[in-house]
Order: C-alpha cells, then sequence, then structure tokens
C-alpha cells in the first residue's frame, strides 16, 4: 500500500518534469522569446550589479565633473556624459534598478488583492457580492491609470515612494477583470461541483482549485505588465511627478535632456533608448510565455 | 435583446460608473493632509482669499455636503474657481479642450487608416520581407513610450529634416482665425484661411504621430492576426475558386469582418490615447488640456485637477458606449449574450 502511494507521488514527479521539458521545448522554440529572456537577464544582471560592473558608480547620485559635462559617446563614456560630467550609461544602469523595483513592488501589492477580489466575484457570479466588487473595478477601469496616478501623486509629495502607491491604487482592478473571466466560467466545472459535493469550503474551492487553474494567464499577465508599470513609472518621472534628481530614474534623465536637443541628443536619446530596451524585452518574453501556455486572454 | 434596449442598459451601467468616478475623484482632491487652498495658494497668500475660496468650495461643511455641492456644480458644467489662474475652471477647459480634441482627432486618423493599412499590407504580402518589417515596427510601436516617439521625431524630422515645426499650433507670422470651435485647422477652414489652415496642418502632424504610434501599431497586429484568422476560412476560399482577384478579396470581403476587432479595441487605443497626450503636449508645448492638467496637478490646482480627470473619464466613458454599440452593430453576437465584458 505504501509503495503504491510512493509509485504514484514518483508517477506525478516525473509527469510533472516532462510537462516542464515539453514547456522548455516549446518556449525555446520561438527565438524571440529567447531575445526577450536574454535582454530580461542582461537587465537584471546590471540592475542588481550596477555598483560593481558600472563604469562609474560614483556618478549615480550628485557627483559634479563640469570638465567632462557633455561629452559624446566614445571608448571612454559609451553613452556619453550629461550636462554636469556623469557617466550616462552607469547611470542608466541605476535606472534599471529603479525601474525595476518599481514594477515588482507595483505588481507585488497590487496583485494578490486584484487576483482575491476577482476570484471571490467570479466564483459569487450573478450574486451581490459580483456586483459590487465588478461595479468598483469598472470605476477604476473608467479612466486611464496614468491620468488616475497622476491625480493621486498630485495631492502627495512627489517621490519615488508615493509614486509606487499611486500606480499601485491604480492596478488591482486589471487583475480582478482578468480573474473574474477565467473564475466565472470555471465555477460551473465538473471539478468546481465535485468538490462542492465533497463538502470542501470555499475558500479551499477558490485558492485551491480555481486559482491554480487561472495561474497560466495571470503569470502571463504579470510579465506583459512589467513593461507597462515600468512605462508610466517612466512617464510619472518624465512629467515631474515620480522621482526627483539627483535619483538617476530613466524618465527623469529623459526629461533632463530633452532641454539639450539636439546638439546633445545622446543626455536623451540613451536613457530613452534604454526603457525602449528593458521593455522590449518584458514583452518578448510575455509574448513567448502567452505562446507556450496557449492562453487566449490577457 | 433589441439594440435600443442594449443600449440604455449600457447608458445605465455608465451613469453608475461616473457617479462612482465622481466619488473616486472627490475623495482624492478633497481628502488631502492640510488645508487644500492653502496648500494650492501657498504660504504667502493673504487669510480673506484662501477664505474667500474656503467659503466657496464649502470646506467648512462635512465631506458629504461638499460632495454633493460639488457635483451640483459638475453637471452643470461649473467645476469651481482654479485656484492657480483664479478664473473658472470651465473657461479654462473651453479654450484648452479643442486643441486636444483637435490632436485626438488627427491622431485618431493617422491610427485607423495605417494601421489597418499596415496591417491589410502585412496580410498580403504575407511571410515576405514587408511582413517583417510591418510586424518589427508595430512590435516598437507596442513597447515604445509615446514620450520617447516624440523625442525622437522632434530630432528627426524637426532639427535634422527640419521639415517639420515642433512647437505650438502655429507659426509666429500667421494670424490665428478667430476662435469658433477653438479647434486651428476647423476655424481656418470655416473662414477660409488657408494659409492658417495648412499652417495648423504642418503643426499637428509631428504630434499627432507620435500620439497615433502606439495605437496605430496595435491596429496593425490585431487587423493582421484577425485578417489571417479569416483568410482560411471556406468563404474566402470559395471566392478563390470562382476566380475573384486576390485584391478584391483582400478589401471587400476579407477586410470587413476582420474588422470587427480592430473597431473593438478603438475604446482602449483612446484610453493610451489620452493618457499619452499628456506627455505628448509637453514635449510639443501644445496648450491642450492634458498640458493644462499637468500645470494643475504641479501646482496642486486642485479644482482644475479634478476638472480635468473628470472630463477625460466622461469622454472615455462616452467613446467605449460609441464603441459599444457600433460593435454590437456590426456584430450580432455580442447583442445576444450577457457578458460582463461589454459592461466596462
Amino acid at each position: 500500500m505504501r509503495s503504491d502511494t510512493l509509485d504514484i507521488q514518483e508517477g506525478l514527479w516525473k509527469k510533472r518534469r516532462e510537462n516542464l521539458k515539453r514547456a522548455w521545448y516549446k518556449f525555446s522554440g520561438n527565438y524571440l522569446s529567447i531575445i526577450g529572456l536574454i535582454i530580461i537577464l542582461a537587465v537584471f544582471f546590471m540592475a542588481i550589479f550596477a555598483p560593481w560592473v558600472s563604469p562609474y558608480p560614483e556618478h549615480r547620485g550628485a557627483f559634479v565633473d563640469f570638465g567632462n559635462a557633455m561629452r559624446s559617446p566614445s571608448s571612454e563614456h559609451l553613452l556619453g556624459t550629461d550636462a554636469v560630467g556623469r557617466d550616462i550609461l552607469t547611470r542608466v544602469m541605476f535606472g534599471f534598478r529603479f525601474s525595476l523595483m518599481m514594477a515588482f513592488v507595483v505588481i507585488g501589492l497590487a496583485a494578490p488583492p486584484g487576483i482575491t477580489a476577482g476570484l471571490v466575484a467570479g466564483y459569487f457570479r450573478d450574486t451581490w457580492v459580483d456586483t459590487i466588487i465588478m461595479r468598483i473595478t469598472d470605476v477604476f477601469l473608467a479612466v486611464p491609470p496614468l491620468i488616475l496616478a497622476m491625480a493621486i501623486t498630485a495631492v502627495l509629495p512627489p517621490n519615488v515612494f508615493f509614486a509606487m502607491l499611486a500606480v499601485t491604487l491604480m492596478w488591482w482592478p486589471w487583475y480582478s477583470r482578468l480573474v473574474y473571466g477565467i473564475a466565472s466560467s470555471l465555477q460551473n466545472e465538473f471539478f468546481v461541483q465535485a468538490a462542492q459535493v465533497t463538502g470542501a469550503s470555499r475558500p479551499y474551492i477558490i485558492f485551491r482549485e480555481i486559482l491554480p487553474n487561472s495561474i497560466s494567464s495571470i503569470f502571463t499577465k504579470m510579465t506583459l505588465d512589467v513593461g507597462i508599470v515600468i512605462i508610466i513609472a517612466a512617464s510619472l518621472s518624465f512629467v515631474g511627478l515620480g522621482a526627483q534628481p539627483p535619483t538617476p530614474d530613466l524618465g527623469t534623465m529623459v526629461s533632463d535632456g530633452a532641454k539639450y536637443m539636439p546638439d546633445q541628443w545622446w543626455v536623451t536619446v540613451s536613457p530613452a533608448l534604454a526603457i525602449v530596451f528593458v521593455v522590449l524585452g518584458f514583452n518578448l518574453l510575455g509574448d513567448g510565455l502567452r505562446d507556450m501556455l496557449a492562453v487566449e486572454e490577457v | 435583446m433589441k439594440i435600443s434596449t442594449f443600449i440604455l442598459r449600457r447608458l445605465a451601467l455608465s451613469i453608475g460608473v461616473l457617479l462612482g468616478l465622481s466619488i473616486l475623484i472627490f475623495v482624492i482632491s478633497r481628502v488631502v493632509p492640510g488645508d487644500p487652498v492653502r496648500l494650492a495658494l501657498g504660504a504667502r497668500a493673504p487669510q480673506e482669499v484662501v477664505d474667500k475660496i474656503s467659503a466657496e468650495m464649502y470646506l467648512d461643511r462635512s465631506y458629504p455636503v461638499q460632495y454633493v455641492m460639488w457635483l451640483k456644480g459638475v453637471v452643470q458644467g461649473d467645476f469651481g474657481t482654479s485656484l492657480y489662474t483664479r478664473r473658472n475652471v470651465s473657461h479654462d477647459v473651453r479654450v484648452y479642450l479643442p486643441a486636444t480634441l483637435e490632436l485626438a482627432f488627427y491622431s485618431g486618423l493617422i491610427m485607423a487608416f495605417f494601421g489597418i493599412f499596415l496591417g491589410v499590407l502585412s496580410v498580403h504580402k504575407k511571410n515576405t520581407w514587408v511582413d517583417n518589417l510591418v510586424r518589427f515596427i508595430s512590435y516598437f510601436g507596442v513597447v515604445t513610450p509615446a514620450f520617447v516617439f516624440a523625442i525622437i521625431f522632434v530630432l528627426l524630422f524637426g532639427f535634422y529634416m527640419d521639415a517639420f515645426p515642433i512647437s505650438g499650433r502655429l507659426s509666429q507670422h500667421i494670424s490665428p482665425p478667430p476662435f469658433i470651435t477653438g479647434m486651428i485647422t476647423v476655424d481656418s477652414l470655416i473662414t477660409g484661411n488657408f494659409r492658417a489652415f495648412f499652417n495648423g496642418l504642418t503643426h499637428i502632424f509631428l504630434p499627432a504621430l507620435s500620439l497615433a504610434m502606439a495605437g496605430m501599431s496595435q491596429q496593425a497586429r490585431i487587423a493582421r492576426s484577425s485578417m489571417s484568422d479569416n483568410l482560411n476560412k471556406d468563404y474566402i476560399l470559395a471566392h478563390r475558386a470562382y476566380g475573384i482577384s486576390e485584391r478584391r478579396i483582400m478589401f471587400l470581403y476579407l477586410l470587413k469582418p476582420s474588422l470587427i476587432p480592430t473597431v473593438s479595441i478603438i475604446g482602449l487605443d483612446f484610453a493610451v490615447m489620452i493618457s499619452n497626450a499628456f506627455l505628448v503636449e509637453l514635449v510639443f508645448n501644445w496648450p491642450g488640456i492634458s498640458r493644462y492638467g499637468v500645470n494643475a496637478i504641479l501646482r496642486k490646482d486642485l479644482n482644475a485637477m479634478a476638472a480635468v480627470v473628470m472630463i477625460l473619464g466622461i469622454t472615455f466613458v462616452v467613446v467605449n458606449i460609441i464603441v459599444d454599440v457600433v460593435v454590437a452593430y456590426l456584430d450580432p453576437r455580442i447583442r445576444m449574450r450577457r457578458d460582463r465584458s461589454s459592461a466596462l
């Protein structure tokens, strides 16, 4: 009897390993997803090890060297230097830190409540619970997130922390809506009915039966959202409502550098392309995941 | 469901959404730490002025009373006094909104025309270098923030090629047409001032293009994928078997049913467009409602900020109603379905 359960366990693990292998085979067949993965790994590497791999780590903050101001890209300064002589490549690497941190904090804080709300509303479809939750999300979805985030930052002091808070407050409804669609279609499936019949509690059904079945859509959306949140964060600081100088933030760097167009174009174009680079990576990876997991919505 | 019932239901839902939105905006704009009027006017403003505006905003009353009075004003088109310009916010809105609407109109034109054109081109030349180029461009359109496009266009077309002006709505030497609709290209056409019309067009081109890029790419991608899906359907095969030319099939029989998905994401495109307007208007010094909104936010002018967010919210909701009705008209399957996704 005991060895039987062990065999079943063994078989399950084997099956899982095979599934993973098959998934990787499918994923790696698409060279664009691999490019995305490489970009993201490179960005993570630069962000985490910025103090060690960046050429001039002391240039990250308030550093001034007017003798080297406005140097065009060269072998010494690959992306040139800015108006006060700081190496732009260094500041871009530290800027990746802020972008990634922003994206992970926002998604990490916004996804759990959003997912929970969507699951609950979907499970109690066509009841007052559903109506209340989904009408509230409708209100949040009625205005583009950037605009509401701006409005919130208006009444708060402009800094990175409040910018994150504002975007987080705007972000959870998107998860609610995604998960609601999946949960409300699953709530009539046989496996849910089976769990109900055997007397499983509602939290168990919601979190252990329905949630695992929506996880691939959630995961894909999270990957794609990293790119979108990075764009929104950069947009906020571009307008002047996010990170304040001398913080090395990509959006702030673009808006500061825009003053020196067209002659010192690299001051603004380098951080701008850095944003495109990281967002491109997450989008390629997200699209690859979507194809691999055969997720329709998102 | 009949289409009139559909529209009525849709309208009722939207009114609920707008009421909720007004509560949300009110909470954001009034429940600030400290005195909002003092915050906007600064420490040096005389106390009488602060008291006068506070009384106008009913700040001495309870929050529910303040909300009801504010909402009453909003319904009548009165958003209160701007804490910065000291003018009525509605007056400012009338001056700045047309510029943004004009920008959104041209941007929408570029988006729809080139988006669908690129999508058709991509399918027509499927798996050739043309297709790959279109897919490459539309991918970058999606991942590039609008302000990056704006800056690159300013550099390329403004400074290096010197082909288009990069700031404002008209050149200095052109006298603006009289204020009729507030949209320069429309007003100059009405008054027959073609010089101002063409000058206005050259000014609007770059900002409209920057604003259109994201939506255009999205449209191209959706058009391509929905046309590819329909390409293998039996009715297309039947048309081919009858010997109908490939071009005719493409534009007459394939495009129309494939347009439904592209129309239904116009609402989303519009959302992206009005968010991006905040960035593009800033880069091109475009005197529109979004730039006004950014300035209101930076100056903590809460009345003006609430007005801008509320107006954009209303515009967005109205656009979505129109899109839903058009899609329901095009695609009867949607009218029949009682689905939540139509209730945004």
